[in-house]
């Protein structure tokens, strides 16, 4: 998919605008000098395994003809910043896999592209190593201004680091937008499926009058279930609950079951709805 | 019946032999390596495609790797005489010894680069590589290893080649084991004419893999 963006696999049909320019119809040379400012990294990391970290990263210095010196102090510079420069000398075989996923960083920066492609760039690495490199990305994306353009279907690292989603499924579009509203409110039944079975296994058993609530940064940090129990004197069971940290705010969901009296299970819905909480009615599953 | 003549002509022979291994090696060298290279990169599924001259190299590769290397070196005489202006001696022996070998070592280098792992060359292409670029910067530097242990195997077949070349005088030790070996019963200048042949190949065999373990990386 990714690949289409810089057109290493031809569309078959429709355009890739980069920056306004149409470069599905341009020349093969012209559409090279175009991915020098196209960045992109891979899953598995694609690093010359015969040249050192350092002259990995002089690579495409010397595709796009850059003289010497030029090259050899950005490519100080790049090692610096991705955190590795006592690694200049080392060859890939040599370098763990977060460490080759640095040096394809650094490389894919080389060029100061505008925007930089990751094709499942963390999907080979362990989640702590994920988070390290999630947070460079993040870092170069506000220090550099680069447009960081991430494929991956771990939900999680759109969660963590991305501003904009859009979930594909079956070839097209399902949903895009804000991830906070993504996440907030899925409207898809594919993103509902993404989002909601990220990392576990979703409400189990869903009985009749059972509602999906979801807060948002405001109501998160408000007991605001404790305080309806006590207010409607409605009893609630809780099927499931879960807090995420999107961009900054907190936000939650909570799959409760309201009694079967239709009369308080009203009260508690309306409760919530005025204290501007999302209820809905879920069906029999979700997750 | 063993003299200082016939020290001579051993060194001699095995200089002969050398020159032969080593000169049609090279030469092979510069027909192969390209024709490889083009037989890798204007496959269908390579960085050029170009149907019909991936499909013109395959089948005269075959061809020529499928002439016993006997007929050939007969079946080449005229040509040879055009080029080298006689039809005995090493120089000679050096143009159907090119004529067997380039192919083979084009099947050689075309196995090396397809070792080379895509995810690499696609990389290198995402970065705004010409084709050309691919080849000299990735496809040949990536496959060295592989490549150097190729050659090791071509000039230790070429050697045997050049042996072959013997029985139409064609110079060299090989010429030295038929004359006095074959025609004259001589063991004991077979057994030393084998003996170095099989030296050569050994040194040549061991010097290539020392080679190519130096320069991989990827372990």
């Amino acid at each position: 998919m990714v690949r289409c963006i810089n057109l290493l696999e031809k569309p078959t049909s429709g355009s890739v605008f980069i920056d306004g320019q149409d470069i599905s119809k341009i020349t093969e040379k012209e559409l090279r000098t175009v991915r020098y400012s196209v960045g992109m990294i891979f899953q598995q990391f694609n690093l010359l395994m015969q040249r050192t970290a350092e002259k990995n990263i002089l690579f495409p210095l010397e595709i796009a003809g850059v003289d010497k010196e030029t090259a050899k102090k950005r490519t100080a510079e790049l090692l610096e910043l991705v955190g590795l420069p006592d690694k200049a000398k080392a060859y890939p075989a040599q370098l763990s896999g977060g460490q080759k996923q640095r040096i394809a960083i650094a490389r894919a920066l080389a060029n100061n592209p505008k925007i930089l492609l990751c094709d499942e760039a963390t999907s080979a690495l362990d989640p702590s190593t994920t988070n390290s490199i999630l947070k460079l990305l993040k870092e170069i994306n506000l220090k550099l201004g680069i447009t960081i353009v991430i494929i991956t279907h771990e939900m999680s690292v759109v969660e963590q680091i991305c501003s904009h989603v859009a979930i594909i499924d079956k070839s097209r579009i399902a949903e895009d937008g804000e991830v906070e509203d993504i996440f907030r409110n899925p409207k898809t039944e594919i993103a509902k499926k993404m989002i909601f079975s990220e990392g576990d296994q979703g409400p189990v058993a869903m009985g009749k009058n059972t509602y999906r609530i979801v807060f948002d940064e405001k109501s998160s940090s408000d007991s605001v279930i404790a305080k309806m129990i006590l207010e409607t004197k409605c009893l609630v069971n809780i099927l499931h609950a879960d807090m995420k940290n999107i961009d900054g705010f907190a936000f939650g969901q909570m799959v409760i079951q309201l009694p079967e009296d239709e009369l308080s299970a009203a009260r508690a819905v309306n409760y919530l709805r005025s204290h501007q909480i999302t209820v809905e009615e879920v069906g029999i599953h979700v997750g | 019946m063993w003299d200082s003549s016939m020290t001579a002509l051993i060194v001699q022979g095995t200089f002969e032999t050398l020159y032969m291994t080593l000169a049609s090696t090279l030469l092979a060298y510069l027909i192969g390596l390209p024709m490889g290279v083009l037989l890798v990169t204007s496959d269908s599924e390579g960085i050029v495609p170009m149907k019909v001259l991936n499909q013109v190299l395959n089948i005269v590769v075959n061809i020529t790797r499928s002439i016993p290397f006997l007929i050939l070196l007969i079946a080449v005489i005229p040509l040879t005489r055009l080029i080298t202006g006689t039809t005995i001696g090493s120089t000679a022996t050096i143009v159907p010894l090119v004529i067997a070998a380039a192919p083979f070592i084009a099947r050689l280098v075309e196995s090396s680069i397809k070792e080379v792992d895509y995810g690499i060359i696609e990389a290198s292409l995402s970065m705004g590589s010409s084709p050309m670029q691919v080849v000299t910067k990735v496809m040949i530097p990536e496959a060295k290893p592989s490549l150097i242990i190729g050659a090791a195997i071509a000039t230790t077949t070429i050697l045997g080649y050049s042996a072959m070349a013997g029985i139409v005088g064609g110079g060299g030790l090989g010429d030295i084991a038929i004359r006095f070996g074959y025609y004259r019963y001589e063991t004991g200048m077979m057994v030393i004419t084998v003996v170095l042949l099989v030296l050569i190949v050994q040194l040549f065999q061991e010097v290539g893999m020392k080679i190519a373990q130096k320069q991989d990386r990827r372990k």
